[in-house]
């Protein structure tokens, strides 16, 4: 598994500077001029929705990744749009370093059955329906507490306030009703997103971004290790395949 | 003029990256860690008096320095607590050598001694909860090694730990918006809130307990040493040292109220929970619970014996710690080898967890009773709470250890074969308990002082 990770990590590390070379910065954010805030802040509660309802990993990662460009695009209406773009970016590499892991453990998981079966046994199957229904509830409680102003988070503008809460309520969603640390994870990243689009609304200190978009990558470190780690064989079972 | 926070945490840093190639290697790694770990202990003791003496010269230490344009500075007990880490940490990678709990522990436990120190030194406390969290992402890889199968334990570790760093940044906004504006003091009143949210998160309080047993059930033994006693020390330092800095906080009552009633939650439900103890990873468990909610009652006391109360409570954790990891290995070893777990395995667990809930003639008896007696000072139910969930405890741990011994009496085929040091170990450990419970002045004197520095 060690050389697969470090793999992954080199890739993630590459398309990083890629990812930051490839766009002009004003170009990229012209690119979203059809967006309003307004749009793009239901767009973020639908996408992060998305990530808890979607029963397939890569539909849910697919969501995450364009959460992270919608937030982004909030983040430069209150943020320096270079800055916006590098959070992007760190979405763009935060995802792919989760794909890059979660088809690994797919991998592994569908040459052993035996796997298959014990992952499978451990884990509490919790309904589409159910899942449905209770993100409904959710989603329906944010926007009429958001909208009517009942609930509205200091210093931002309300749109940046409805993506900002959406998605840190849709985060904590996904932490329940998920027991996989790959679900759960792009849960917390979900929720760690929304987060930031009200804390960099706040402090727009440099370092601190830095340090916020370090940590993110840590927090997808983690989701892919122990995703990976999830679905490993036994060592026996390693000794009797060689 | 070298800088300790820096020196501290380079030298665990180069640690860590040294021990990674030879991570494998565990007769070389061993001892290269300890003697990283140890060295850290000394510089940081040393640290206190201002120079360092080695055969090649003396050096010149300050503990105050500005990295990215931030105050840095380690005070009297931060260096203090260090040294106590760095020490303890000699001791977990010993025990590690022994146990093998997965080879990232050796190189990771530097590495979270490194985050440590700068971490502690950090004045501001945004940055300080952000460095925290790399310690969490650290302690996640190590709980779960190179473990295939169950990642409930290193996952909820980290989920519930991640959970505090919201709070905590959005309080820290608050603080720094308030030293530009320090005629509207109600900017402050959302940061206590905050504050106290994030630290009940760190400290495991009820609903944020459930990850302590998961570990207990799923991480290497060794490496819970790290998640129940270098994490806990971090962040109470972090939560004191806070206290102490931002006046306004210490000074509020909001905090102790919602420590001394989150932490009575805690202990009762620790309490009730270990009545349904069965296996000794649950026990370990629910006894690490009641031990969280006696150190949020003590916090929440907000009293000089209320803080030597906590800290002799962790040191002594460690050593109750140090009592059933060793026990739990033994008693692997052997059914690795289809062999029922031996006495002394036995006798090692049953010493741990009854000091855990301090038992008398063990050594978390005088950390616990020193507390009992801290709480009753200013909080009677508090104290009668705490008491009634050891008490509870005690009977659990007899209970289940006297029905195990009768099991293992019938099932150790090896019994009549009880070798010469097999002898020698278990009269060793038990003489170890006797003389860290009896003479218990030096770890609390420990805790004397680096209660005292914050106080």
């Amino acid at each position: 598994m060690a050389t697969g990770y470090s793999n992954s990590w080199l890739a993630v590390g590459t398309s990083l500077g890629f990812i930051c070379r490839m766009f002009d910065i004003s170009q990229l954010m012209d690119m979203f001029g059809f967006l309003s805030p307004t749009v793009a802040s239901y767009a973020s509660l639908l996408l992060a929705l998305l990530v808890v309802v979607l029963p397939e990993w890569r539909g849910a990662l697919l969501a995450l990744m364009i959460q992270y460009v919608v937030a982004g695009w909030l983040l430069s209406q209150e943020l320096a749009p270079d800055v916006a773009v590098l959070k992007i970016a760190a979405g763009m590499v935060i995802c792919l370093a989760i794909y890059l892991s979660a088809r690994q453990a797919d991998v592994m998981m569908t040459k052993n059955d035996d796997i298959r079966t014990r992952i499978g046994d451990s884990k509490p199957s919790i309904s589409l329906t159910f899942r449905l229904i209770i993100t409904a509830a959710t989603a329906t409680t944010v926007v009429v507490a958001t909208t009517s102003g009942y609930l509205r988070l200091p210093e931002i503008s309300g749109p940046t306030s409805l993506a900002a809460i959406s998605a840190m309520a849709m985060g904590c969603l996904a932490l329940g009703l998920h027991s996989d640390p790959l679900r759960a994870g792009m849960g917390l990243l979900t929720s760690l997103a929304g987060f930031d689009l009200f804390y960099h609304s706040l402090e727009q200190g440099v370092t601190v971004i830095g340090m916020m978009i370090g940590l993110g990558l840590l927090v997808a470190m983690v989701i892919s290790y122990l995703s990976a780690a999830q679905y490993l064989p036994p060592p026996d079972h390693e000794e009797n395949a060689s | 003029m070298i800088a300790s926070p820096i020196l501290l945490s380079a030298i665990a840093a180069f640690g860590a990256i040294l021990t990674l190639p030879i991570r494998r290697w565990t007769r070389l790694v061993v001892p290269i860690t300890a003697a990283i770990s140890l060295l850290m202990g000394y510089l940081a003791w040393q640290s206190q008096t201002g120079s360092v003496s080695f055969w090649i010269g003396q050096f010149e230490l300050t503990n105050t320095v500005t990295l990215i344009g931030r105050p840095l500075e380690l005070a009297g007990w931060e260096l203090q607590l260090i040294a106590v880490l760095s020490v303890a940490g000699v001791a977990a990678i010993l025990v590690a050598g022994w146990t093998r709990p997965g080879d990232v522990f050796f190189p990771g436990i530097l590495a979270i001694l490194s985050t440590t120190s700068i971490s502690l030194a950090f004045e501001t406390l945004a940055f300080k909860v952000m460095l925290v969290e790399i310690v969490f992402v650290l302690t996640t890889m190590l709980l779960q090694g190179s473990k295939y199968g169950s990642v409930t334990g290193a996952w909820r570790f980290f989920v519930f730990h991640t959970l505090a760093l919201p709070f905590l940044l959005i309080a820290a906004w608050h603080i720094d918006l308030f030293q530009f504006n320090p005629t509207q003091p109600d900017i402050l009143e959302p940061a206590v809130i905050l504050l106290s949210v994030g630290f009940l998160v760190y400290a495991a309080s009820v609903p944020f307990h459930s990850w302590i047993v998961s570990v207990t059930k799923t991480a290497a033994a060794a490496t819970q040493l790290i998640a129940f006693f270098f994490v806990p020390s971090l962040l109470i330092a972090v939560m004191l040292s806070a206290m102490n800095q931002y006046g306004w906080y210490g000074q509020s009552d909001l905090p102790y109220q919602w420590f001394t009633f989150l932490g009575i939650v805690t202990t009762a439900l620790g309490g009730l929970l270990i009545l349904s103890g069965r296996s000794v990873a649950r026990i370990v468990a629910y006894s690490l619970i009641i031990d969280a909610g006696s150190v949020m009652m003590l916090m929440g006391t907000n009293s000089r014996l209320g803080h030597i109360g906590i800290w002799s409570q962790l040191l002594m954790r460690f050593v109750s710690l140090i009592f059933i990891v060793i026990g739990d290995h033994i008693s692997n070893e052997r059914r690795h080898i289809d062999i029922a777990p031996s006495r002394l395995s036995h006798i090692l667990v049953t010493i741990g967890m009854l000091s855990l809930l301090g038992f008398p003639l063990t050594p978390g008896f005088s950390a616990r009773w020193f507390s009992l007696g801290a709480l009753g000072r200013v909080n009677l139910p508090s104290a009668l709470t705490l008491l009634a969930a050891s008490a509870i405890g005690w009977i659990v741990v007899i209970a289940n250890s006297l029905k195990s011994f009768h099991k293992a009496h019938e099932e150790d085929k090896t019994r009549t074969q009880l070798t010469l040091g097999n002898r020698i170990s278990i009269y060793v450990f038990v003489a170890a308990n006797v003389v860290l419970a009896l003479v218990p002045t030096p770890l609390l004197d420990v805790a004397r002082k680096i209660a005292l520095g914050i106080w």
